[in-house]
This record gives structure tokens, sequence and C-alpha cells, in this order.
């Protein structure tokens, strides 16, 4: 009994502690008579049941559209209070339909994600997310059909500005899109290439943390959380499938994982990501782990917006952990000893204020390569050497409703197997 | 290992960055916010007591919720589509959260910031030093005071 105990580190017991310490502290700041205009929590909390800050309030606000609804460099005209209560639970979501016109396949369409958010606040500090999607429209239990998954199901623990704990499911804090991944804020119909198979988005693990801010825009997340598992592992898209998405996930030992960020400059947002974890623990005997670093930043001056972004990940062991699979399947899996991809978009709002609508048009360079180092012994195969050109429009009726197009040339090193080209049509919305 | 290097690299300029201290709201003064997935910038404003400062809030994405806890709450409109404006009397001292109250996204509970009213005399001396720096403020009032009920 003691002996399996003694198997679990500290690191790996911390997701079950952690709960436990976040209440407490939340609890503890409940507890506490707040500074400046916030009150007891409790009669704070009766009072905003009762709405009663709504009538007490001593300072004012005022919604101010633009006339009529639309942009206008004209000033702002007064339409009266638009005041309400904050809601103790809502319903949100967002939806990807597209049709992907492959270079010499039949089209398809496909309703690619229904994604619903449902949150709730128990307290002014204590509040539930939670994010469930449906992928593909359709699952059934074998191979090629959609997914439903449980992306984000938390309780955050609202301490302070500076600390605060969640635990549950959550979203992995690395790269651009993994955390802001609704249609509307990135172009193109498909998530970038280095987002899918380098930086396995949606990256989601069930896990605990803290996370806050400090000074004038840095904040920071670090989480514990479970590991990659390494028997999923593949030549053609790295660790992607080594996902456990929380599902009965082995954290014989857990993974850390953390991101910095500044957003204190309008227009300017950058960050740093890591994450590193073993993940080994299909194979006992193999010793393999993983280590992700990334950068990037968004950059918008005027109508025109620049992202860049890098990621690197070292999967050490991967040789022992082939010549094993090989032994045990009779498959050589051929998987790599280091990935990295990168890419740089430009884009720029051909339609902006004060047109009605909005059109931005974008070019996007991807170069990512899930064979960038071998173990020794192990060819590099050149086909996973991949760049790709992505052009295309954004079309935007409302702020929250997307029509993109875009074409995909995608090209490889390899003078035997060929890249196919993609014209991709997609609408987008989130409500 | 350079990646790595790189990296650490890009941490030291972000740490910073942000030690410019936070943003100062003097009498009468504008605050411009910009609220988008998932932060308001600047999240950070500080003011002195008694000085009334008019805070105008507009998105660059979706429509936000701009919710000055134990107060108020107002929709923040979709980008483009205007701006929310709250008149802020800095009575007494304190830390005043503001956080997003719609529902934005899944990183909606990182929306969140802070209004440090700060006693007078403890303002003005800050004040004083940022003067010595920047030299003499020629700007004058941008806004009136109001009443928001008007």
């Amino acid at each position: 009994m003691f002996r399996r105990i003694e198997r679990y580190s500290l690191r790996t017991l911390l997701p079950l502690a952690l709960p436990a310490i976040m209440l407490a502290l939340s609890q503890n700041a409940l507890a506490q008579t707040v500074r400046g205009d916030e009150r007891s929590p409790f009669g704070r909390l009766s009072d905003w049941a009762a709405g009663k800050w709504l009538v007490t309030d001593p300072i004012g606000g005022k919604f101010k559209p633009e006339r009529g609804g639309l942009a206008s460099r004209s000033g702002v005209q007064d339409s009266g209070p638009r005041q309400q209560a904050p809601l103790l639970s809502s319903v949100s979501g967002y939806m990807d339909f597209h049709f992907n016109n492959i270079e010499n396949q039949d089209g398809v369409l496909d309703f690619h994600r229904f994604v619903l958010l449902f949150t709730h606040s128990f307290t002014d500090r204590i509040r539930f997310v939670s994010e469930l999607e449906l992928e593909h429209a359709f699952v059934e239990g074998l191979e090629r059909a959609g997914e439903f998954e449980l992306e984000q199901a938390y309780i955050d623990f609202l301490v302070s500005r500076e600390v605060n704990f969640r635990a549950g499911m959550l979203l992995v804090p690395v790269g651009i899109i993994n955390e802001r991944h609704e249609p509307p804020v990135y172009h193109g119909v498909e998530r970038p290439f280095v987002d899918t198979v380098i930086v396995p988005s949606t990256w989601f693990e069930a896990g605990a943390g803290v996370h806050g801010e400090f000074g004038r825009g840095l904040r920071y997340r670090a989480y514990v959380m479970a590991p990659l598992d390494a028997s999923g592992f593949s030549a053609a898209e790295g660790v992607r499938d080594g996902r456990q998405k929380g599902s009965e996930a082995n954290v014989r030992n857990a993974a850390t994982t953390g991101r910095i960020e500044y957003v204190g400059r309008r227009g300017l947002w950058a960050g740093a990501s890591f994450w590193r974890g073993k993940t080994g623990f299909s194979f006992p005997r193999v010793e393999t782990q993983v280590t992700m670093v990334e950068v990037d930043t968004r950059y918008r001056l005027g109508e025109l917006e620049a992202r860049a972004q890098y990621a690197h990940a070292w999967l050490d062991g991967m040789g022992e952990l082939n010549r094993t699979l090989q032994r045990t399947s009779g498959v050589n899996p051929n998987v790599a000893q280091q990935i990295r991809g990168f890419y740089l978009e430009a884009s720029y709002f051909v339609l902006p204020n004060p047109a009605p609508f909005e059109a931005a048009v974008f070019v996007r360079y991807e170069n990512f390569d899930t064979q960038y180092r071998m173990p020794a012994g192990f060819q590099q195969l050149q086909q996973f050497d991949r760049d790709a050109w992505v052009v295309g429009v954004s079309y935007y009726p409302d702020p929250d409703v997307v029509l993109k197009i875009d074409y995909s040339v995608v090209r490889n090193q390899s003078s035997i197997v060929d890249e196919p080209n993609s014209l991709n049509v997609g609408l987008g919305w989130w409500f | 290992m350079a990646a790595r290097d790189g990296c650490g690299l890009l941490v030291g300029m972000l740490v910073s960055l942000a030690l410019g201290g936070a943003v100062t709201a003097q009498s009468r003064e504008v605050i411009e916010i910009v609220a988008e997935r998932f932060a308001f910038t600047p999240s950070r404003i500080e003011v002195a007591q008694g000085d009334t400062v008019e805070i105008r809030i507009r998105s660059e994405d979706t429509d936000h919720g701009f919710h000055l806890v134990g107060r108020q709450n107002v929709i923040v409109p979709k980008r483009r589509h205007g701006e929310a404006v709250v008149m802020f009397d800095a009575d007494e001292p304190g830390v005043y959260r503001f956080e997003c109250s719609k529902l934005c996204g899944a990183g909606h509970n990182f929306m969140r910031g802070e209004i440090v009213v700060t006693p007078r005399a403890d303002h003005d001396v800050a004040a004083a030093g940022q003067a010595k720096c920047a030299g003499p403020d020629t700007r004058g009032p941008l806004v009136e005071p109001r009443n928001d009920d008007g």
C-alpha cells in the first residue's frame, strides 16, 4: 500500500490538493471585508441578488452607440443607460461550418464545430466555466467519426488580481490559438497548421493551477496537468494523438505548463509558454519526456494586424520508444526527437470603419516539420518537412459572424510524396 | 537550445515592458479602455481621491461587459458599434475591481482589472515625481464631470 503511494510524487498529488487549498483561500477572501467599494461579500451578494446596487449606485454609466448602430466618425450619441445585472448563469457558443475542396479529392461539407459554453457564478469569487464541443456533427464508436469533447470544465477561485486558482478540465496555455479560438478571431477557415501538428490545439487536459496579473498587464498562468501519452505520438502529427483529454488520464507523472504574456499596451500581445512532462507511462521501461517552448506575438496598428508564432518541442527517448513499438506492434512509428514550426501572418481591413460591414484580406506563411531532428538510427522523412502559404478573405457582416474564403498551397521537401492544395470556405459565428 | 534561449530573452522583455507602473489619471481626465478577448487594456488605473474620471470602454471584437464590482454593470458594444461610458467618482481610497460581465469566450475570467484610488496627498507626491521627469503638464481639463443620470 505504501509502496503504491510512494510511486506518486508530490507534483502528481498537487492537482488533488490544490482544489482544497483554493477553496480555503477563496473562502478566506470572502470572509474578509474588502477594500474600497466592496462591502462584506455576504452583504454584497444579497444586494447583488436583489439588484440593490443598481439603484444605490453612486456613479453612473451610459451606453453610447454610434449613430445608427453603424460605424461613424462623427462622434457618439446618447441612447440612454444600458445597464444590467451580471448574470449568475449564461450560455454562449460558437459554430464552424466548412466546405473543403482538397486537390484531387471530392469536395466536403463539414459542420466542423458546434460548441456550447456554460458558465455559472456560485459567488462573486467562485465561478464555473465549461465548453462542450461536438466536432464533425456526428459521433459513433468507429474510426473517422466525429468527437464529442469536454474541452473545458473548471472552477475559478478568484482571490486577488495577482493570485487566483482554478481546477478541472483546462486549456493548455500554449500558443495564440489554443486559448483563443473562436472563429471570428482568427483568419483562415482552418486553424494554422502549426497550431494543429506542433501545438496540438485544441489542447486540453485535467489539472489545476494558478493565474493572475501583475503591474501593467503582465499575466501568468501555471498549471499542473495530466501528461501526454507517448504511445499516441506519430511521424505526421507529432504529439497530437498523445493527448489524454482528461479521460481517466494517467497522472503517474504529472506535467507542468505555464505562460507569461504581456497585454499592457494597446494593440500589442506577446507571450511565451512551455510544457514539460514525462510521457512514457504506457511503457514503464522507456523513459520519455516532452518539453515544448513557444513564443508568439500579435500587433495591431490601425487596420493592419500581424501575428507570429514559433513552437519547438523536444521529445526525449523517442529512439527507444520507436524500437519498443516496433517490437510490440511490428510498426515503427518513426517519431522524431524534435519537432518545430512557425508562422507569420499579416491581415488588413480593406473595408474598415465607416463601412457598414468589414472585410479583411490576409496572407500567412507557415513552416513546420514534425521530423526536424531524428533519434540516432532513424531516418528523417522529407515529406514531413512542410511549408504552406494561405491567402484569403474574412468578411464580417457582424463582428460575431464571419464568412471566410482561403486557398492553401502546401509543399514538402519530398520528391516522391505531394501535399495537396485546398480551397476552403467557412462560415463561423459566435453568440 | 537557441529556441530555449530565445524564449528566455522574450520573457525578460515582457517583464521589463510591464515594469512601467500603472496608468495614472489626472483630475477630470478621460481614460480609454480597450476590451478584447481576453483583456482590458489598461487593466490597472490609478486616480487621486476626489477626482472624477470618465472611463470610455470600446471593444475590438464582440460584446463585453464592464462590471465595476459592487457598483454598476454596462454592456460594451461590439467592435465599431460604439462605446460604453462610465463616470467614476473617486470618493474613497481603495481598490475597485472591474471585470467582464458578459461571457465572451474561453478566457472570459481573465478579463479583469482594477481602479486604484490613492489619497490626494500621496497622488500629488507621485505626480510631482513624474512632472520632474516629463516637464509641466499644460493639457488642462479634458472633460467636464457630469451627472450620469442626465
